[in-house]
């Protein structure tokens, strides 16, 4: 029998090549032999015929396969005005627009209507800042979506399973990390002792990051692992912050008794009270104590003032009261001597204020120390409310440096805002007005009776802008509208 | 292009058949005219009488045909000169001396306008329209020959010869003032990087095209539908007017769907309708340049109360809009039927035995987005199965609108499966029209 095969293959070596008996096509194809034609004439008459039955099969498939079926929903989807800003949020792809859009949604518990779902994924595929806010509002039809595309299977990824050793063994950085801290908070000895048995043959890099996963479930038992990772330069930072951690550890207390012998405090009768004012004594730092300790706690080497800082750096806020009659907070305002002209121990105390999450000596850190206004880990514990005066700082001429880091990690008070805007009115602002624009686009309240979007329109009014900044203050305000058109509108469903 | 007077002239005349630079187009057989923007404070005027052939232009160049005349001709076969605007004055003008040149060489008394012919004038239109049926059937007869020696040779040589397998040939069309079978073949150019099978596949191609020649070499077989179908792909044009004289069908139209297809200078965008009491499907094709926005504003999800004039040929599918008499956006409570695969593929099959050549055909199914063999397929109410060929971000859409609910889709279809446009149902979308 003759099949299409056989035709294609001497077509397509050539008729001067390879003969095709025409005479064995199949019967129920209808071919009749046309005895005046050509042998390409006739191939090609039964080519037609061939195409004409695969063509009127039209993708047809054989088979059986069951329907789809989604879940169903347990969260209403999206108003549909709000839906419809968003499309157009999406499509303009502002990003921060968005994820203000998905936060508000989870808290309200609304799912994003089904139109918006893969458009919204796409977009989150590209945008990691995106992705764990996208997870929450998928509802069940995105679910079935991501579970049919593997390029959105990260939106409904399950967390880690440490019962999966799979994962351990065979998984990427991250997912072994993310596996030992799920490991950790089920078995901190068990986690411990699996990344000990592999420590040898992990590289420097995957050894970092896989000791900072067992800051979770941190305990005393720790501490002698901990203590001997001291000793390895690579590894050296990481486990000194989680043995920092522990109040009673060995390290915290070798750390006291340096301070104790190292700083004082004398007092001062000066106008308005007694100040008291911090005596660091560089030579003591290191006395009675052997070289090697002092390289294990990080005191061993560098200036006499980043000693003292990575000193002061080791010690709880909570134990200056017992060690110098101060907290932390008053710490940070003292006067120092001994370590150099406006030397302080502000970087050590940020470093305390950072790994305890201590918002109140953030503040006070900020405020006392200007070199501490562009540290984004410590200013991240510092809500805006508490850096009105700070920014207000920054936004003179001699400061502005300082202004965007200030002025971002979160949406302006309504005073702030206001600033910034006779700020950018000012004409005295320099290369950070680009940037201060760009935040904001989304730092700028949208619950305020000002219209900051028309503020913002309005600033080529009153200074001169390069085509860039107008275009980012036009691009601020657009984004400001959107934002404060979804607030709206996501919230007028619990009006109704 | 074998009337380019030189390599350089055709490479300038492929250049300026864009757009861009032309401004009042159009076509009326035998008649092609248009403007060109160049270096001039005027743009030339450009007019072709493809009957004789006969050029002018007003560019200085001294090259005959100019590089401004070769691109209409481009822009002609590529069919961005279809039915465009009414004739203007100076292409008239130039068409009748044209004609009186010729009847003084012929010795034939002087015309009156066009619509107002003499029985003469009759005669020298009959007779252009014979010249061009004589240049096409020699064309075909060529292309015949063509498609045998590519038989004979292998079909192995398109993959080693590139482009220039499909372009001598396509150019020869051209001069054969065949346009469709031009374009069809510059279509295949690249086949053979789109999968192991392209040999299948070219060979059916090229069996169609040859069916599609011999039927040209042997129209007094047929009757006037399938001639009018075979000119249509062929690449005869028909004048708007001539189609706006045909007995329109009025009914409430509903944009079912819109399909963009980005070709090498101009866009062409297809329309879908289905009638509402007719249950009849049409097609509305649009043209224009890259860039530029189309002159109709029929966009899916809206409906027309209008008549609708269908082009000769059969099945009926491409239509004018005539006179509009309403215009709205949909808003459901009308009863859509969607058809099983079973009845779906019956109905295209039996239009493929009307129209051998039938490229797209509307379908209106009842079925939901299914899993099959790790390939995406509609899956009826009956448990039978289509394969989707669309791109991604439809499936991804479809599947997000009905949760893999059975809806009403209405599709285009192909020979390897459907591209669905858009969906309807009472519950799914709430008797709305969801475009994906």
């Amino acid at each position: 029998m003759t099949g299409y095969a056989d035709v294609v293959a001497a077509a397509t070596v050539g008729l001067a090549q390879r003969r095709i008996d025409l005479d064995a096509l199949p019967p129920e194809l209808g071919y009749v032999a046309d005895p005046g034609a050509a042998p390409a004439e006739a191939v090609l008459d039964a080519a037609a015929l061939f195409d004409a039955v695969r063509r009127v099969d039209g993708g047809r498939v054989e088979g059986t396969t069951d329907p789809i079926t989604a879940a169903p929903e347990t969260w209403p989807a999206l108003p549909e005005p709000a839906a419809a800003t968003l499309w157009h949020v999406v499509g303009e792809r502002r990003v921060e627009v968005l994820a203000e859009a998905l936060e508000s949604m989870r808290e309200r518990r609304l799912r994003l209507s089904a139109p918006l779902i893969p458009a919204v994924l796409d977009l989150a595929g590209e945008r990691a800042s995106l992705r764990p806010l996208v997870g929450p509002v998928l509802g069940a039809r995105g679910r079935l979506l991501c579970a049919h595309n593997p390029r959105w299977s990260w939106a409904v990824e399950e967390p880690v399973d440490p019962r999966d050793e799979q994962v351990w063994e065979h998984g990427s950085l991250a997912e072994r990390a993310a596996w030992l801290g799920a490991l950790r908070t089920l078995d901190p000895a068990g986690a411990r002792d699996r990344l000990q048995r592999v420590w040898a043959v992990e590289s420097a890099g995957h050894r970092t990051a896989l000791l900072r996963a067992c800051a979770t479930g941190l305990s005393p038992a720790d501490e002698p692992w901990l203590e001997e990772l001291l000793d390895t330069p690579a590894v050296a930072p990481v486990a000194r912050d989680l043995v920092a951690r522990l109040p009673g550890s060995r390290l915290v207390a070798r750390a006291e008794s340096r301070v104790r012998a190292s700083i004082e405090i004398t007092r001062h009768l000066l106008p308005g009270g007694r100040t008291p004012e911090l005596v660091c004594h560089p030579e003591r730092l290191d006395a009675g104590l052997d070289p090697n300790t002092l390289a294990t706690d990080g005191l061993a080497t560098g200036e006499v003032l980043e000693r003292f800082n990575n000193l002061v750096g080791l010690v709880p806020s909570g134990a200056w009261p017992g060690l110098l009659g101060l907290d932390a907070a008053a710490l940070a305002g003292c006067r120092v001597t001994g370590l150099g002209d406006d030397a302080g121990v502000g970087p050590g105390l940020a470093r305390v204020a950072v790994r305890e999450a201590n918002a109140e000596l953030a503040i006070r850190l900020v405020h006392l120390v200007v070199g501490l206004r562009e540290d984004a880990n410590l200013l991240a514990l510092v809500p805006m409310a508490d850096r009105e005066d700070l920014i207000a700082w920054a936004l003179r001429p001699v400061h502005h440096d300082r202004a965007p880091a200030l002025l971002s990690g979160g949406t302006w008070t309504e005073s702030i805002a206001t600033q910034v805007v006779r700020w950018l009115r000012s004409g005295e602002t320099d290369r950070r007005r680009g940037r201060v624009l760009q935040l904001a686009a989304r730092a700028m309240p949208v619950d305020s009776r000002i219209d900051f979007a028309a503020e913002l329109r309005d600033i080529p009014l009153y200074v001169r802008l390069s085509p860039t900044e107008r275009s980012a203050a036009f691009g601020a305000a657009l984004s400001i509208t959107l934002r404060r058109k979804l607030a709206h509108e996501i919230a007028d469903r619990e009006h109704r | 292009m074998a009337v380019a007077p030189d390599g350089a002239s055709q490479v300038a005349g492929r250049k300026l058949a864009r757009l861009g630079p032309w401004s009042g187009t159009g076509a009326e057989a035998p008649l092609l005219w248009g403007q060109c923007r160049g270096s001039a404070k005027d743009p030339y005027r450009v007019m072709i009488d493809t009957s004789r052939p006969a050029y002018e232009c007003t560019c200085p160049s001294r090259k005959f045909p100019c590089k401004h005349a070769l691109a209409l001709l481009f822009l002609w076969a590529e069919g961005a000169l279809e039915d465009r605007g009414a004739r203007p004055e100076y292409a008239d003008r130039w068409l009748h001396r044209e004609r009186e040149r010729e009847r003084e060489g012929a010795g034939v008394p002087a015309a009156q306008a066009p619509e107002q012919q003499s029985p003469e004038q009759q005669a020298a239109a009959r007779a252009r329209a014979e010249r061009r049926d004589a240049l096409v059937l020699d064309g075909m007869a060529e292309l015949d020959r063509w498609l045998c020696d590519q038989l004979d040779a292998g079909l192995a040589r398109a993959a080693t010869d590139g482009p220039a397998y499909f372009e001598q040939i396509a150019a020869r069309m051209i001069d054969a003032q065949a346009p469709g079978v031009a374009n069809w073949l510059r279509s295949m150019t690249g086949i053979t990087v789109t999968g192991a099978d392209w040999p299948a596949r070219l060979l059916g191609e090229f069996a169609r095209m040859r069916m599609l020649a011999r039927a040209y070499q042997h129209l007094e077989r047929w009757d006037e539908p399938m001639r009018a179908t075979v000119r249509a792909h062929i690449g005869f044009t028909v004048a708007k007017d001539a189609v706006l004289q045909t007995e329109p069908v009025r009914d409430t139209w509903l944009a079912v769907g819109l399909h963009d297809v980005d070709e090498e200078r101009i866009v062409a965008r297809r329309i879908w309708l289905h009638g509402r009491h007719t249950g009849v499907a049409a097609l509305v094709l649009l043209f224009a340049p890259h860039g530029q926005s189309f002159e109709s504003n029929l966009v899916p999800g809206m409906v027309i109360d209008a008549d609708l004039h269908f082009y000769p040929g059969r099945p009926r599918l491409r239509a004018l809009p005539g006179q509009r008499f309403e215009e709205w956006m949909y808003a459901g409570g009308w009863s859509i039927l969607g058809r099983t695969v079973a009845e779906q593929c019956a109905q295209r099959a039996e239009a493929l035995t009307r129209d051998p050549w039938l490229g797209l055909w509307p379908g209106v199914l009842r079925g939901s987005l299914a899993r099959h063999a790790d390939r995406w397929c509609v899956r009826d109410d009956e448990g039978a199965l289509i394969a989707v060929r669309a791109p991604e971000t439809t499936v991804w859409r479809l599947l997000a609108a009905t949760g893999g609910a059975s809806v009403t889709m209405f599709a285009e279809m192909s020979d390897t499966g459907i591209n669905p446009l858009s969906i309807t149902d009472r519950e799914v979308t709430g008797g709305g029209l969801v475009v994906l």
